[in-house]
């Protein structure tokens, strides 16, 4: 299964992580799928870049000095301007019980690292599908 | 035929009933024996120390016991007639009279059958009672004394007295008593007097004075002048009856002898009247005559009925002969003491 | 070390209970009781004694008046007899046969002389009169005058006189109220009674003797009473009790049935009395010899009163000495007892003095050498509390280290997990970004050497997750989580991922589930997932040609899970030693095979999680099947995935 080069154009994704090779990574594979990707390296960053930008979609990582991940969707749901954007953790964590944690605290789910390509984008549009307002994903996610 | 003691026994049968019926309506039923027989007693003189036997009889119970209802009847003077218990007796008036033997003899001369049970007293209590003080100390001394005597019974005793001891009675200034006191003794109106040593005895001591007595037992005239009769005819219907009668009294007696200030105390709840410590005197003196020895209580013995007779005969008091043995009968205390 | 002083106070010492009292009290008992026994038998001996003594007095006094009465009646009749003398006899038969004067008057001299005979016993005189009367009861001459004339034929004598000397018992003659007894001897001339001579006793002389009372203390009296009637012939010596009355108690109502003997009973005053009872037969009198019961035996009092002084002055003696003795014993238990409390109380230095060579003294030196022992157990016993807490101390230090060092442990993972992973996911990450085409053309040697890059991060990937994963089992850390599992789901997940490496190598692979499976169970997928696809990669691993079987079936309550291959097998020996760490059945397969050598110690580690099992049968050169038992939990109702 191939994912379309379109799939994500006029997306505008935040991504947060303070290991740049991490950042890269995730940057490269949205960018090739068509999102325009804005960055920062810790939670605080993040957290102006998203005030400033209102991204269709945040990655963030977790474990992030300044302000983590749990600090930056904290402070994301209380800001109004910011409640509604979708946030989808991004972490090495593997321990049990990060992912209800991280769907408490706001995120709308979690993804884990490492990651390949491949299976993060997959990983990706299905959460993606799971939300309404992305209902326009439908197609062109699916080619032979 | 109706039999004097019908009256009496409906009137105690009826009694008991009334009686019955109202214990049943107050309390449980208590089983009623066969009544009391009712019995009449006529005494000889006045409620005295000579009953004494009777009323012990009757405070002791001994008449209960024997299922008996006495009635026992003073004696001595109704309208200033003497009460004569053979009349009684005869006119079906009393069960029993008290009486001497002279007298049952008399009468059975005179066809009045009554017949002697038993003699209460055994010894003639009659005496030639003068003044320790004076001379007069043998039937002898009497001859040209004046004596005082009361006739009937007393008189003829003191006859054969004289007589017996060879004095001509003629020889002796007899004069009639005029009281049944003891003052014309005391007072020297008189040199001697016939009485009794358990009454006119006792009085002499009790004015103060020693008594001396010629005892007619001392010279062989003893009679029976306390003895408890009845008429043949009752005597065969209630033999049983007077049996019982008699066991009682003889109780009684022996009661009297046991305890005589028992027997004071019960004469004078009788004879309120009398001085009780003179009564004590006369039953105390009684005793002596009521328990002789050498003999039981209440017998009679064929000498002093003979003895009688023969003074009754010998002085034409009695003309026509007659069996003097059929004037007592042994055949109750017999019974009682079992011979 | 811990002194409980207050575990008890010492306990109070009961007035009754103390020892110096028992012992008191039994010396007591054993002086008193003796005593008592020996008062009581030698009051009982003594009063019987003088009981014997009083009652044979009694029978004495009463058997020597009874001969003394009948001696004195006797005498009489004698007396009487004696008068009828021949040539007496004869003016006496004159006189019967022909009263005169003067033979009248000569006899009466006769017998008013007579009179003047005094009683043998006594100074009174014999007879208060004598007469004389005729076969016919006549009185022919007396020593009183007053008689003469008199006929007795009513008297009570006069019958049986006529018989034979004849003695009338006591009786009361008329009007005199005075008691008489009448001795008759019967006068016979030529064998023919012509009369009788008659005495009248003078009674003076039956009281004198009744009322004498030597020998009978001061309760002591005879009497005789009337078989008449029972009453008093002589006086009682007590005052109140009239003679003209009838008496009844046991030994006058014996006496008067004929019987003699001793017996104590009630008197006529309602006293308990030793009496004597006696028939007198010649008078037809009972004869009572009579003695209070407190005088007779009042001897025994003064022995009972003696005993008991004795027994006071004893008892006094026994206290006062054995109250000396009694402490000794008492005091040394006092002192071991003040000893035990000081010594409860922590002074254990408290000695007691050893002052006698006795049980008590042999006590004394056993507490102290218990004391002794007892300060060196328990300054064994502080020295082994303080060694064991001091190890506490240690073990509880090292329970802290221990708890820390896991803690640690846990941590270090966590954060090991994350720190490894990082660096991978940039290595896999750009790894795959190029080999996707999404970072530029790469020519086909680059792309094999990206392509080295990816496999061996991934390998490492395996390796750190691997040791990751028994690190976390190990430190109790791997949650089994339990959910309503679509198995049938799960075992074509495990199909499709497998199919691919099935078609590279060439093998058959088939997929079976026994219908018998629910279609729901409840079981962690995850893990099941990493049993099944662990044994199945090393089955395909090690399988060059064939087939690889993976079969589910439920049996009873268990589920299994079944991997068989036809691979290289298992050697014999390896067939356990292949399921832990590190180990592959030899060095060489490793690298032959690649793998870390952890998976089937982590897949056994699963299943022992989840209460199961797993087994392994093999041949060499056959192939291999691991079988993996697990609880079967069904989920009845279907709850949304």
């Amino acid at each position: 299964m191939t994912i379309s080069r379109t799939v994500l154009n006029s997306w505008t994704i935040l991504a947060i992580d303070d290991e740049p090779d991490s950042l890269e990574v995730v940057t490269r594979i949205l960018r090739f799928h068509g999102a325009s990707i804005v960055t920062g390296c810790n939670g605080q960053e993040g957290l102006e870049l998203a005030r400033k930008v209102h991204p269709h979609l945040i990655i963030s990582d977790i474990s992030m000095p300044v302000l983590d991940g749990w600090g930056l969707i904290y402070e994301l749901k209380k800001d109004r301007t910011t409640l509604n954007i979708p946030a989808i953790a991004l972490t090495a964590h593997a321990m049990p019980g990060d992912r209800s944690r991280a769907i408490s605290a706001g995120f709308h789910n979690y993804l884990t690292k490492p990651l390949t390509a491949k299976s993060f984008m997959s990983d990706l549009l299905i959460l993606l599908l799971e939300m309404p307002e992305f209902s326009a994903l439908t197609k062109g996610v699916i080619n032979e | 035929m109706l039999t004097p003691h019908m009256p009496h026994r409906v009137v105690a049968i009826l009694l008991l009933a009334g009686f019955g019926l109202s214990a049943c309506n107050a309390a449980p039923v208590t089983p009623t024996h066969a009544p009391a027989d009712k019995l009449n007693i006529q005494l000889a003189w006045t409620h005295e120390y000579s009953s004494a036997a009777f009323y012990a009889a009757e405070k002791n119970n001994h008449f209960q016991e024997q299922n008996l209802n006495v009635n026992l009847i003073e004696g001595g003077f109704k309208d200033g007639k003497y009460i004569v218990p053979i009349d009684q007796v005869l006119n079906n008036t009393v069960d029993f009279g008290m009486g001497s033997a002279s007298d049952i003899l008399v009468a059975r001369s005179q066809g009045k059958s009554i017949v002697a049970l038993a003699s209460i007293m055994q010894r003639s209590p009659l005496a030639v009672i003068t003044l320790a003080k004076s001379n007069v100390q043998r039937p002898t001394d009497l001859i040209g004394k004046k004596v005082a005597v009361s006739d009937g019974g007393a008189n003829q005793v003191f006859t054969t007295l004289l007589t017996s001891q060879g004095i001509d009675p003629t020889k002796v200034n007899t004069i009639p008593r005029a009281t049944f006191g003891v003052d014309p003794l005391l007072k020297g109106d008189v040199d001697a007097l016939v009485g009794w040593v358990i009454n006119e005895g006792v009085q002499v001591r009790e004015a103060g004075q020693e008594p001396s007595f010629m005892l007619m037992s001392d010279y062989g005239v003893d009679s029976y002048d306390f003895v408890l009769f009845t008429s043949d005819q009752s005597l065969k219907t209630h033999a049983d009856t007077y049996e019982r009668f008699i066991r009682a009294v003889l109780a009684g007696l022996k009661d009297e002898i046991a305890s005589p200030d028992q027997a004071a105390a019960y004469i004078q709840s009788y004879a309120k009247n009398l001085d009780p410590k003179g009564q004590y005197s006369r039953l105390q003196a009684s005793i002596p005559l009521l328990n002789p020895p050498n003999t039981k209580l209440g017998m009679m013995g064929d000498a002093n009925w003979a003895i009688s007779y023969k003074i009754l005969t010998d002085q034409k008091i009695i003309t026509t002969p007659i069996d003097y043995k059929s004037a007592y009968t042994l055949q109750i205390l017999n019974k009682i003491y079992g011979q | 070390m811990n002194t409980s002083s207050s575990a008890g106070a010492p306990m109070k010492i009961r007035f009754w209970e103390q020892l110096s009292r028992r012992l008191f009290t039994i010396l007591l008992l054993l002086t008193i009781v003796p005593l008592v026994v020996v008062q009581f038998i030698t009051l009982r001996q003594t009063s019987d004694q003088a009981q014997k003594q009083v009652f044979s007095q009694l029978e004495s006094v009463s058997s020597l008046k009874a001969n003394e009465l009948n001696q004195w009646l006797a005498a009489g009749h004698s007396q009487i007899r004696a008068i009828l003398a021949p040539d007496t006899t004869q003016n006496i038969n004159n006189l019967i046969s022909a009263p005169t004067d003067e033979g009248q008057t000569h006899i009466n001299g006769t017998l008013a002389n007579l009179t003047s005979i005094a009683a043998t016993i006594g100074k009174t005189r014999l007879f208060r009169d004598i007469f004389l009367y005729n076969a016919d009861g006549k009185v022919l001459a007396s020593s009183n005058s007053a008689d003469i004339g008199k006929i007795v034929t009513r008297q009570p004598y006069y019958t049986n006189s006529l018989a034979n000397a004849y003695t009338q018992q006591p009786y009361y003659a008329l009007g005199v109220g005075q008691l008489t007894i009448i001795l008759t001897e019967p006068i016979t001339v030529n064998g023919k009674l012509v009369g009788v001579l008659a005495g009248d006793i003078d009674l003076a002389t039956l009281t004198a003797i009744m009322t004498e009372r030597i020998g009978l203390g001061e309760t002591g009296e005879t009497y005789l009473v009337s078989s008449d009637n029972n009453y008093f012939l002589t006086p009682s010596r007590f005052d109140g009790f009239s003679l003209t009355r009838a008496y009844h108690t046991n030994g006058i109502d014996k006496a008067l049935a004929g019987q003699s003997g001793a017996a104590i009973y009630a008197d006529y005053r309602n006293i308990s009395v030793l009496g004597y009872y006696r028939w007198i037969p010649e008078l037809q009198v009972g004869l009572l010899a009579e003695q209070d019961v407190s005088e007779a035996l009042a001897a025994t009092q003064g022995v009972l009163n003696t005993s008991l002084l004795i027994g006071v002055v004893s008892a006094l003696v026994a206290v006062v000495i054995g109250s000396l003795y009694i402490a000794q014993v008492t005091t040394p238990v006092r002192e071991l007892a003040q000893a035990a409390i000081e010594i409860t109380n922590g002074n254990l230095a408290r000695k007691v003095q050893i002052r006698e060579r006795n049980e008590i003294g042999l006590l004394a030196q056993a507490f102290n050498q218990m004391t002794d022992q007892l300060t060196s157990n328990l300054k064994q016993l502080d020295l082994k509390i303080e060694e064991v807490n001091n190890t506490n101390a240690d073990l509880q230090v090292a329970t802290v280290k221990a708890r820390e060092a896991a803690r640690l442990k846990g941590e270090f993972m966590a954060t090991m997990s994350h720190e490894l992973r990082t660096p991978l996911n940039a290595m896999l990450g750009f790894s795959s970004i190029l080999l996707d085409s999404m970072g530029g053309e790469i020519d086909n040697d680059a792309r094999h050497m990206i392509e080295r890059i990816q496999a061996n991060s991934e390998r490492l990937l395996n390796l750190i997750n691997g040791v990751l994963d028994i690190a976390k089992i190990e430190a109790g850390r791997m949650e089994i989580v339990y959910k309503p599992t679509d198995l049938y789901k799960l075992v074509d997940s495990w199909r499709q991922q497998m199919s691919v490496l099935a078609e590279q190598k060439n093998l058959k692979f088939r997929v079976e589930i026994d219908p018998a499976v629910p279609a729901l169970i409840s079981a962690d997928g995850e893990r099941l997932s990493q049993i099944a696809v662990n044994l199945l990669s090393n089955a395909f691993k090690f399988t060059e040609q064939g087939s690889i079987i993976l079969s589910t079936r439920a049996l009873n309550d268990e589920l299994l899970i079944e991997v068989k291959d036809t691979g290289i097998g298992i050697p014999p020996h390896a067939t356990s030693l292949i399921f832990e760490e590190f180990r592959q059945v030899d060095g060489s397969s490793r690298r032959a095979y690649g793998g870390t050598g952890l998976g089937l110690a982590i897949v056994r580690n699963l299943c022992r999680m989840m209460d199961g099992s797993i087994r392994v049968t093999s041949e060499m050169g056959q192939g291999s099947t691991f079988i993996v038992t697990l609880p079967l939990k069904p989920v009845l109702s279907p709850v949304a995935t």
